[in-house]
């Protein structure tokens, strides 16, 4: 039996005593793509930043291919926070795409994407500059790479973003709606990128509104709601059968709006 | 505590000094607020040399220290034949100081009103007066409330600058009871006390005042 | 105006002796200031909750009570304590305390400017503190931090001029000193007026370059053609 590349064992996480995550047990495969949706304050964000400890857990443990995530189990039996060191080491291990794309202002697309690989692996100037060569190019960027963000489109920013999370060769990448600050015409340009990574089996985490997206490219869809995991299904039978009375509610909202993103990412490229 | 029961006797002067101060400040205020609005208006007027005057005045008054700015204009007025009392020429000079101050910070507020700070400039040049009393200047002060208030607790720490030039404000009537009495810690403690209370006043007046207009609210 | 002998070869030499000595104070009380801001910076943001108070609570003394009661209580109330410090000690010594209180509200909040999600980004990728201060936070403080920074040093210069109160040979002094040699204070005090205006134009050029330069990536040159935007 393979290990799951992501594995959480009864997630919980409250703010100021308010608990948003109520238990989740998830396990991620190697090579999976996984799309959550769910309505605003369902806490989607706030489960994808327990992933990579962005946001500590309150209980509960994070495995990354069979590691601990954030803490570490004594001798005696109690967990207690990691090392800074490791826990560096182990968000090394995954990938982050923000919804705001995030990218350093003071740096060209080039020079976010080295970043990583030069600063935090190491690497010489010429094999972080190569790789980060390699990464725009992939993702369709190559003549922009001497550009600073505030002279890319949001969708550019973005695929540079996703460019920069690649280049530490991730073993999960988190995705907090991805498309969700763009202009629809820039969606699926972004998608695009996206669909190509889930095609070379990447494992993915994608928190979305793109449903069509999800439909298409995901190999399981999970609808959170209230804190909790309500449906994971593979997408056909999500949308054609669901389970659950909530997941059908949903999907009515969802669809009487249609299924528009499938359509840009045909269109586009 | 010896010392303490020593300033008795001199808190009357005192309180009259800490009074004193209260007034230089109202008086600085006025004159910086007046003077301020003028000048911004100048210097975003239509006429250039207007303009270029109304720049090097700010640049003079922002670029001077206040005590050299006092020392000119009381020392030298009487050469012209112009007698001026300790207590206005120093109104005056703390006034014109914080005038320059004001101007800029007012210049700022309306900047923020208006995309584009040089259009907006060259538009609000032409605007008439009541243009400017009615609807321009009003809107500016609302904005840059938090910077006025902070120019002014700056103007209130600048008036013991008066006692340079003999204005028994606060600072100054301390300075003559220490001669007095030869005992400087309880007074400077007292008189830093006193200023301190005064600024908090003013700062949590303010405070009163932007959650009025909602201030913070507009900008967030 | 009348120059006469007299006033220019006293008052030049003397006034040059004062701008020389200004300068020197000021550098002195900038570099300390600075220094001493960005440690009271850290004690704002202190994980420590006393460290917190003692920090915010010198701020808001600094900010209330004006600089030349500090110069004075540093020089006659220190002495009463058993500190026995020169003038010039005692005068920069308080502007020190000062302006460090004002450059620490400055840093602060330059880096509390710096928006959540380029830090998360930096940790994201697994940047160490050290990594995240220099490379992310400190790049992006440092637009933000110059201007009031540069305003802040300017006013330091001039409020030098508090230091001739407690007879400090600076450039207020010295020119106290000429005009009461020469009787004639217009031009004398114009000399020095225009002395402290050069200094602080130039230091006022001087950050409009830097701002210039810290917000180049902002502003790319006409070089990229393509998808400029501001
Ligand atoms: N830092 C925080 N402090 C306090 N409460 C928080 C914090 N972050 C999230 N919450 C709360 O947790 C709940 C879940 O929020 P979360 O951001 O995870 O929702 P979401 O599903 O991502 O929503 P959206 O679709 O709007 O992004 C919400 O009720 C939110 O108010
Ligand atoms: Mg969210």
């Amino acid at each position: 039996m393979t290990i799951p590349a992501l594995r959480t064992e009864a997630l919980r996480k409250s703010f100021n005593g308010v608990e948003v995550l109520h238990g989740i047990d998830l396990s991620i495969m190697p090579g999976e793509t996984v799309c959550i949706v769910g309505a605003s304050g369902s806490g989607k964000s706030t489960f994808l930043r327990c992933l990579n400890w962005l946001s500590p857990a309150s209980s509960g443990h994070v495995y990354l291919n069979g590691e601990l995530i954030g803490v570490r189990e004594t001798a005696g039996g109690s967990v207690v926070p990691l090392a800074h060191k490791q826990l560096q080491e182990q968000r090394q291990r995954i990938g982050m795409v923000f919804q705001s794309f995030n990218l350093w202002p003071h740096r060209t697309a080039l020079e976010n994407v080295m970043e990583g690989p030069r600063i935090v692996l190491n690497q010489p100037g010429a094999q972080a500059r190569a790789t980060a060569e390699r990464l725009l190019e992939r993702v369709g960027l190559a003549e922009r790479r001497d550009f600073y963000p505030a002279q890319l489109s949001g969708g550019q920013q973005q695929r540079v973003a996703i460019a920069r999370a690649l280049a530490m060769k991730p073993e999960v990448i988190l995705f907090d709606e991805p498309t969700s600050a763009l202009d629809p015409e820039l969606v699926g340009e972004v998608l695009a990128v996206m669909k190509e990574l889930a095609s070379e089996d990447t494992t993915m985490v994608v928190v979305t509104h793109e449903i069509g997206f999800a439909v298409e490219v995901a190999d399981r869809l999970i609808l959170m709601d209230g804190g909790q995991i309500i449906e994971d299904a593979p997408p056909r039978q999500f949308i054609e059968a669901p389970r659950e009375e909530r997941s059908r509610r949903f999907l009515d909202q969802v669809l009487s709006r249609g299924l528009a993103p499938v359509h840009t990412i045909h269109t586009s490229e | 505590m010896s010392e303490l029961s020593n300033l008795l006797p001199a808190l009357p002067e005192l309180a009259r000094g800490f009074a004193i101060t209260i007034a230089l400040s109202l008086c600085a205020m006025v004159v910086s607020w007046v003077v301020g609005a003028i000048v911004l208006v100048v210097r975003l007027s239509p006429v250039a040399p207007l303009r270029i005057l109304a720049t090097i005045f700010i640049s003079f008054m922002r670029g001077t220290p206040a005590l050299v700015q006092l020392f000119l204009i009381f020392f030298t007025l009487p050469m012209i034949g112009i007698k001026v009392p300790p207590f206005v020429a120093a109104s005056i000079t703390l006034g014109l100081n914080s005038s320059a101050y004001v101007a800029e910070i007012l210049r700022g507020g309306l900047g923020s009103l208006h995309p584009g700070q040089a259009e907006a400039a060259e538009a609000l040049g032409m605007r008439s007066w009541r243009i400017w009393t009615r609807v321009l200047l009003p809107q500016a002060v609302r904005v840059s409330l938090p910077s006025i208030t902070n120019e002014l607790t700056l103007l209130v720490k600048t008036t013991p600058l008066a006692s340079v030039v003999a204005v028994t404000e606060l600072s100054f009537a301390g300075q003559i009871i220490i001669a007095r009495t030869f005992q400087p810690t309880a007074v400077l403690l007292s008189i830093a006390a006193a200023f301190l209370v005064l600024n908090l006043i003013l700062t949590s007046l303010a405070g009163l005042l932007e959650r009025r207009f909602d201030i913070a609210g507009d900008r967030r | 105006m009348n120059f006469s002998h007299d006033l220019m070869t006293y008052a030049v030499p003397v006034l040059t002796k004062g701008a020389l000595s200004t300068l020197k104070l000021g550098l002195l009380i900038s570099v300390a200031s600075l220094v001493f801001g960005v440690i009271l910076s850290f004690g704002l943001a202190a994980p420590n909750r006393v460290l917190r108070r003692l920090s915010r609570g010198l701020i808001a003394a600094m900010r209330g009570i004006p600089p030349l009661i500090l110069i004075l209580i540093a020089f006659y109330v220190l002495p009463d304590l058993g500190v026995m410090l020169s003038p010039i000690a005692a005068g920069c010594g308080a502007l020190i305390v000062y302006f460090s209180a004002y450059v620490a509200v400055a840093v602060r909040g330059a880096l509390d400017a710096v928006p959540a999600g380029q830090i998360e980004a930096a940790l994201s990728i697994g940047m160490t503190s050290r990594a995240r201060m220099l490379r992310v936070i400190v790049p992006l403080a440092w637009p933000i931090l110059l201007p009031a920074l540069c305003g802040l040093l300017i006013g330091l210069f001039k409020e030098t001029a508090l230091l001739s109160i407690i007879s400090v040979p600076e450039l207020t002094f010295e020119t106290k000193q000429a005009v009461a040699r020469t009787y004639a204070p217009f031009e004398i005090y114009a000399m020095a007026a225009l002395l402290y205006w050069a200094w602080s134009a130039l230091l006022e050029t001087l950050s409009r370059k830097l701002e210039a330069i810290a917000n180049r990536h902002k502003n790319p040159g006409t070089r990229r053609r393509q998808g400029a935007s501001s």
